[in-house]
């Protein structure tokens, strides 16, 4: 009986403020059920590996826990500590800005503007130029000759060119010594710092149409200056962005460089970021949970220097 | 004679003094003053050694002299005249006295001489004249390295190759065989096949007395006075029974063109068509090194015989056969009727030398047919080659009768071996006139300055010339062998340019291309040691008539595609990691064992468990697994982790202790007797007290390996500035002066070392690490700041190098004076710097002399240790603790340890030798007595750091102290006392963490 009462019952087209927003959802999920089918390997595979480790290791950064006996619950102790009674942490954050504000802006400007002038040449010599740019980056450990180059031994070529030249009589430590240490890192850092971002910038300024110049000259732009700032740049906001959010997460990664050059840790933390901060305490002092609630810190200045550039590349071509 | 002697003495003397007038007067002065004997012996066997000719100028020397001809004069090794010992060598451990034994192996009356002491015989020869010798000797079983002598005539050396006389012994597979008498190998669980067991087969044998080093050929001759002489064996390595010695004619050899002409006058022909001997070089019957065995080589898809997936044991050689005076021996069986000249036609790979030739020595039923067998040549080709024995010119063919044969190669230089003498002693001399350049210039001249050269070094430069000169005549030779100019020459141009350069201009060019020099040297000596690698991989012998067809060399291209397709379909099934018992029976414990070490040591652990573990416990099977480095965190956090972890450093071991990951050994049977097998220090960094100091001790491991530093220095240098060796910081302090004004170098540690040089002080100031139990550090006790500053002030005062490389500025002689880690660097030099045997030697690090007069002379080691996880006892509801804890006491038997450390040296040459924590088993290696007894006294003064649950923290404070001190010259007891608090409170805050599992102290001290 009731069947057919349903049955007899005029079809009422359904309309989304009939619905739950779940109910509403649900229904689309099921009518667009081979787009989320298509997606579900690669979602699958980015929530195991990428989403899940980070909610897990939020989760981490509230409790002690040395990955072999089993974690409690301590709240907020970790990032109390962390923020009030670890020194070394503070000198890794202050190490970590130095970093991040002098690579960051600068191998970000570096980046373009080799690019703009690179992208001035005959397209023969570009390609050439642009590989020697580009090779530091792609060569893995290539930066390791600064070591030889700056070895503490008397040996290594700056020291053996001070100590014949008269200017030292005995071997520098440039890796073994505060006050050269971080210099030297960040000239490293920028020197191979010209990867992605260059490469994209290169692309971008290829991509802008020629047409546009003209109708600016027709419109009245005067100089190059103008011509970069209301035409180029505007065009490759996109490749702007991409080089960024590159060169902040590069700045705040360039630990294992540090490491390979001043060793593990660098002598009298000089050259101490987050990201050794972290792997000291995850690696070295079995101390999992106040290491996630490093990483928990670094993440949130990340995602925070990236809204801060979003803000700033908005204002680009005004 | 003895006027002769005198006289070549007086002017060696001379040599020397006009070399170095300074040297001579301090170590003269030094003499005098009358120091300890050994020391003095040191100073007078390495200024012997110096004086050493070589044997082409004993050749010049004696060329007026006539050759001995007549009968032979044999010597009765039991009438000899005299033994003597020396202090510095140690005798306790030998198994053979020395003394006459009535028989052995069917000789009467033999003489045993152990492996110290020297033996002298008299002998009356009838004329004055050159004289070959041999001695009839019988290896005694000891250890697995070849006997070595110092042959002396009249009590002197006669020349510098007889130094090291090398005397090879027997060894044999014990090949199991199936029904019809073929050699089949034996396999393991994974199905790949395991080496035979080596054995030693010693019998008697009569040595030649020929260069050891393979850079002449032919037999020594020596010349003697008519009359008395007498001839002298000083032991190096190895004992041995001598029969007899026999002083007798030289004699030379014929050539093959002598014995073909010799063949056709006793009317052998050609052997008949078709008459084919096979023989796979896997089968040999006898080689000289224990270190020699069948290889398997998947190189080459029809390598017999083959198997794409597992280990088939298919060839002998690759690198694992190149070393001087090694060989192989065959047995092969000429069936009846089938006598006759035949070719011998190996299939060979020889990629090791680019562009020339490795050479090889046939000897055919024992003896070298003729002059030209010296010298056969395997040329060099990226494939596979089958061709007959050749030296370049013939393809030689021999007469094999009918019945059994045997055919043996040994590794020699052949044709090249005069030119590397020649580089060789080029080399040692650049390197003496580099060291003369370094002692006015130090390591870094000044282009700029005023040096003269000219009238300093003068000699010097004049000879600069002739070594360039020399050099440029061995590279044109080069050429001329090898046919065709390589890289090969090219190194050595280099050097003789740098050289020419220098004597044309020695103001100007001397200082400008100093480092060049040095950089070259260090090439052309690695170089020299490589192409002096005569490696060659042999897979079968066809022995058959020349001319008829070989046998293709290499695989064609669908068997080669065949094999690589199959081999690649395998791996995804095979795995090679996982080395699995063979025993998977119903009732046998399992144990689970990793180990990080690389696969090669992996399947000789494995081999030595099927071998000797499943026998003596067939109740437990071992599941050995191979994982990269840091897996065992990760498998310990899932509860998937092994039973038994091989080793993890000291550190480790406490850290996974403290929190519970690792199970307390102490409860178990037999425990005393285990660490009873360690020095005394080992246990020391896994012991720990539970709860408090008195409470019971918990023992979280037990040691696999141990190092230690010693102090290395070279022999020839210390010598020649009459410096003895230093046994206080005092007497290391009065040498550096010394050494300094020359312009020489001490290495005492780089500075990723400064903890433990630190550690070194502080024990020898009577110090520990820790106070309080283990719950505080003790750098602020007093003993603390003395030793630190000790430490600094040598780097601060003495200006001790602080980065460096150790082999290269040792081998060179700018840093004669060296503290390193005892196995590596001795590993490393050992195969590094050949040409410097002999040359350098190694002591107890110097100590802190004691108000009561002794020196503490303690010396900084670190274990790592095998340990029991406590998953094994508590994770799959059964209890394999008993189980792991006895295959832990397997492997560090003495017997287990000694023949694993046996078979890493068969694997990796002289380099392989390996620091077990066993002492016995560690002793037990190829040291010669010398150096036994250094490493005897070391044992002795070892100590360990205790680890507790942060320690982490102190080295690297204790690094940031020590830097701070050199960089900045900072006051070393402010500078380590700054981080007193940081470390105690880092080490309560873990305690404090760890609080809910047992507390860690160091234990309290026995009193007894």
């Amino acid at each position: 009986m009731s069947d057919n009462a349903k049955a007899a019952a005029p079809r009422k087209p359904v309309a989304r403020k009939d619905m739950t927003r779940w109910q509403w959802t649900w229904k689309e999920m099921k009518r667009n059920y081979a787009a989320y089918l298509m997606c579900a390997p690669f979602f699958l595979i980015f929530f195991t590996f990428t989403v899940g480790p980070v909610v897990l290791s939020i989760y981490y950064s509230f409790t002690v826990f040395n990955l072999i006996q089993p974690e409690h619950f301590v709240w907020l102790e970790n990032y109390m500590r962390l923020i009030f009674d670890d020194d070394t942490f503070l000198k890794a954050i202050e190490n970590t800005l130095i970093f991040a504000v002098v690579t960051g802006p600068v191998s970000y400007l570096l980046s373009l503007v080799t690019a703009w002038f690179i992208n001035e040449l005959a397209p023969k010599i570009r390609a050439v130029v642009t590989l020697i740019f580009y090779a530091p980056s792609i060569s893995g450990g290539v930066y390791l000759i600064w070591k030889v180059a700056f070895d503490g031994d008397e040996y290594g070529y700056v020291n053996s060119l001070l100590m014949r030249y008269g200017i030292e009589t005995q071997p520098i430590l440039f890796f073994q010594n505060a006050t050269y240490v971080m210099p030297i890192c960040i000239v490293v850092a920028l020197w191979t710092s010209l990867g992605v971002a260059f490469l994209s910038f290169i692309g971008g300024l290829q991509a802008v149409d020629k047409a546009q110049y003209e109708a600016g000259a027709v419109d009245g732009i005067r100089n190059r200056w103008q011509e970069f700032w209301y035409i180029t740049l505007p065009n490759m906001k996109q490749q702007l962005l991409f080089g960024a959010v590159m060169s902040i997460t590069q700045s705040f990664g360039f630990g294992d460089i540090v490491t390979a050059l001043a060793g593990f840790p660098s002598v009298n933390y000089c050259a101490w970021t987050i990201v050794h901060h972290l792997q000291d305490y995850g690696g070295q002092r079995f101390e999992v949970g106040y290491a996630s609630a490093i990483a928990t810190i670094l993440f949130a200045i990340m995602i925070g220097s990236n809204m801060l550039v979003n803000k700033i590349l908005s204002k680009v071509g005004q | 004679m003895r006027k002769t002697l005198f006289s070549r003495l007086i002017a060696l003397t001379l040599a020397f003094m006009l070399l170095s007038v300074t040297v001579f007067a301090v170590s003269a002065a030094s003499a005098t003053e009358g120091t300890e004997s050994s020391t003095a012996d040191y100073v007078k066997e390495t200024l012997e050694i110096l004086g050493d000719i070589k044997w082409p100028d004993y050749v010049d020397e004696h060329s007026d002299k006539k050759f001995y001809k007549g009968g032979d004069i044999v010597i009765n090794a039991a009438n000899y005249s005299e033994f003597k010992q020396s202090a510095s060598e140690d005798s306790s451990a030998s198994t053979y006295n020395f003394g006459v034994s009535d028989s052995l192996d069917g000789k009467q009356n033999v003489l045993i001489t152990p492996e110290y002491g020297s033996v002298t015989w008299k002998v009356n020869v009838p004329e004055s004249g050159l004289y070959s010798i041999d001695i009839e000797y019988y290896p005694l079983k000891a250890k697995a390295t070849n006997i070595e002598r110092t042959l002396r005539i009249n009590g002197e050396v006669p020349f510098n190759q007889v130094r090291n006389l090398v005397l090879t012994k027997l060894w044999s597979d014990e090949y199991d065989r199936d029904a019809d008498g073929n050699i089949v190998f034996e396999e393991d669980g994974n199905h790949n096949q395991i080496r035979p067991t080596k054995v030693e087969t010693p019998k008697w044998t009569t040595y030649t007395v020929v260069d050891p080093t393979g850079y002449y050929n032919g037999e020594f001759y020596f010349y003697f006075e008519a009359g008395e002489n007498t001839i002298t064996l000083e032991a190096q390595k190895e004992p041995m029974a001598v029969s007899s010695i026999t002083v007798r004619e030289h004699e030379g050899m014929i050539s093959y063109e002598q014995y073909l002409e010799d063949c056709k006058a006793k009317g052998y022909t050609t052997a008949p068509e078709g008459s084919k001997i096979y023989i796979e070089a896997e089968h040999y019957t006898h080689t000289s090194d224990s270190t020699l065995y069948a290889i398997s080589d998947s190189t080459s898809s029809i390598t017999s015989p083959q198997d794409p997936l597992y280990q088939i044991l298919n060839a002998i050689g690759s690198s694992n056969w190149g070393t001087i005076g090694q060989w192989f021996e065959w047995t092969i069986t000429v069936p009846e009727g089938q006598a006759g000249m035949y070719t011998i036609n190996p299939r060979f790979l020889q990629t090791a030398v680019a562009g020339m030739f490795v050479s090889r020595r046939l000897r055919l039923d024992g003896e070298v047919p003729f002059e030209e067998a010296n010298n056969l040549e395997f040329l060099y080709n990226s494939k596979w080659q089958v061709s007959p024995f050749s030296d370049g010119t013939y393809e030689f063919e021999f007469y094999l009768s009918e019945g059994e044969h045997t055919f043996s190669l040994e590794v020699v230089l052949g044709n090249f071996g005069p030119v590397y003498a020649e580089v060789q002693d080029c080399l040692s001399r650049i390197n003496e006139i580099y060291i003369k350049i370094l002692q006015i210039t130090g390591t870094a001249p000044d282009p700029y300055m005023d040096y003269s050269f000219y009238n300093r070094i003068h000699n010097e430069i004049v000879e600069m010339k002739v070594l360039a000169d020399r050099l440029t005549e061995v590279s044109n030779q080069f050429v001329e062998i090898s046919g065709g100019s390589s890289s090969n020459s090219a190194t050595l141009l280099n050097v003789a340019q740098i050289l020419y350069k220098m004597n044309r201009d020695s103001e100007g060019q001397i200082a400008k291309n100093f480092t060049a020099l040095k950089s070259n040297i260090g090439s052309l000596g690695t170089w020299l040691n490589n192409i002096m690698k005569q490696s060659l991989t042999i897979d079968y012998f066809i022995i058959q008539p020349a001319g008829e067809k070989l046998p293709k060399a290499n695989g064609n291209f669908f068997q080669n595609a065949w094999f690589e397709i199959r081999a690649f379909v395998g791996s995804f099934v095979y795995d090679g990691y996982s080395f699995a018992s063979e025993t998977d029976a119903g009732d046998v414990i399992q144990i689970q064992v990793w180990t990080t070490v690389s696969r090669e040591y992996a399947q000789i652990i494995r081999e030595l468990i099927d071998e000797n573990f499943g026998k003596a416990y067939p109740g437990i099977s071992v599941n050995l697994k191979l994982v990269a480095a840091g897996t065992l965190l990760p498998a310990t956090l899932a509860h998937v982790g092994p039973d038994v972890m091989m080793g993890e450093s000291q550190t480790q071991v406490i850290d996974y202790a403290v929190r519970g990951a690792i199970h307390d050994l102490s409860s178990y049977e037999g425990l005393d007797e285990l660490t009873s097998r360690f020095s005394s220090a080992a246990m020391t960094p896994l012991t720990v007290a539970l709860g408090s100091p008195d409470g019971p001790k918990a023992v979280f491991g037990i040691p696999q390996t141990q190092s230690f530093n010693v102090m290395f220095y070279r022999k020839d240098v210390l010598a020649q500035l009459g410096i003895t060796i230093p046994e206080t910081w005092a007497e290391f302090k009065s040498m550096l002066p010394k050494l300094q004004s020359k312009n020489y170098m001490v290495g005492m540690g780089t500075s990723a070392a400064c903890t433990s040089t630190y550690y070194m002080f502080l024990y020898q100031h009577g110090g520990s690490l820790f106070t309080n139990n283990g719950t505080t550090i003790s750098f602020d006790t007093e003993s603390s700041l003395a030793a630190f500053d000790q430490l600094c002030k040598f780097y601060t005062q003495y200006k001790f190098p602080i980065t460096y490389d150790s082999a290269n500025r040792f081998r060179t002689g700018e840093m004669p004076v060296l503290i390193a880690d005892y196995i590596t660097f001795y590993n490393q030099f050992t195969i590094f710097a050949t040409e410097l045997k002999g040359l350098w030697g190694f002591t107890l690090v110097p100590g802190v002399e004691q108000p009561d007069g002794s020196v503490n002379r303690s010396t900084y080691s670190a274990v790592t240790a095998m340990v029991l996880m406590e998953d094994a006892v508590s994770r799959r509801g059964e209890d394999v603790g008993e189980a792991g804890f006895k295959f832990m006491e397997w492997w560090m038997r003495t017997d287990i340890q000694s023949q694993y450390a046996n078979e890493l040296i068969a694997l990796l040459g002289p380099a392989g030798k390996y620091n077990s924590a066993n002492v016995e088993a560690f002793n037990a290696m190829s040291w010669s007595s010398t150096e036994l007894k250094s490493l005897k006294t070391v044992t002795n003064n070892l100590f360990c750091v205790n680890e507790m649950p942060g320690s982490y923290i102190i080295s690297r404070y204790v690094t940031f102290a020590f830097t701070e001190v050199y960089n900045n010259n900072a006051n070393p007891a402010e500078e380590i006392l700054r981080y007193v608090n940081t470390i105690n409170s880092e080490m309560d805050r873990k305690r404090e963490e760890l609080s809910n599992y047992n507390q860690f102290y160091v234990p309290a001290e026995k009193k007894d």
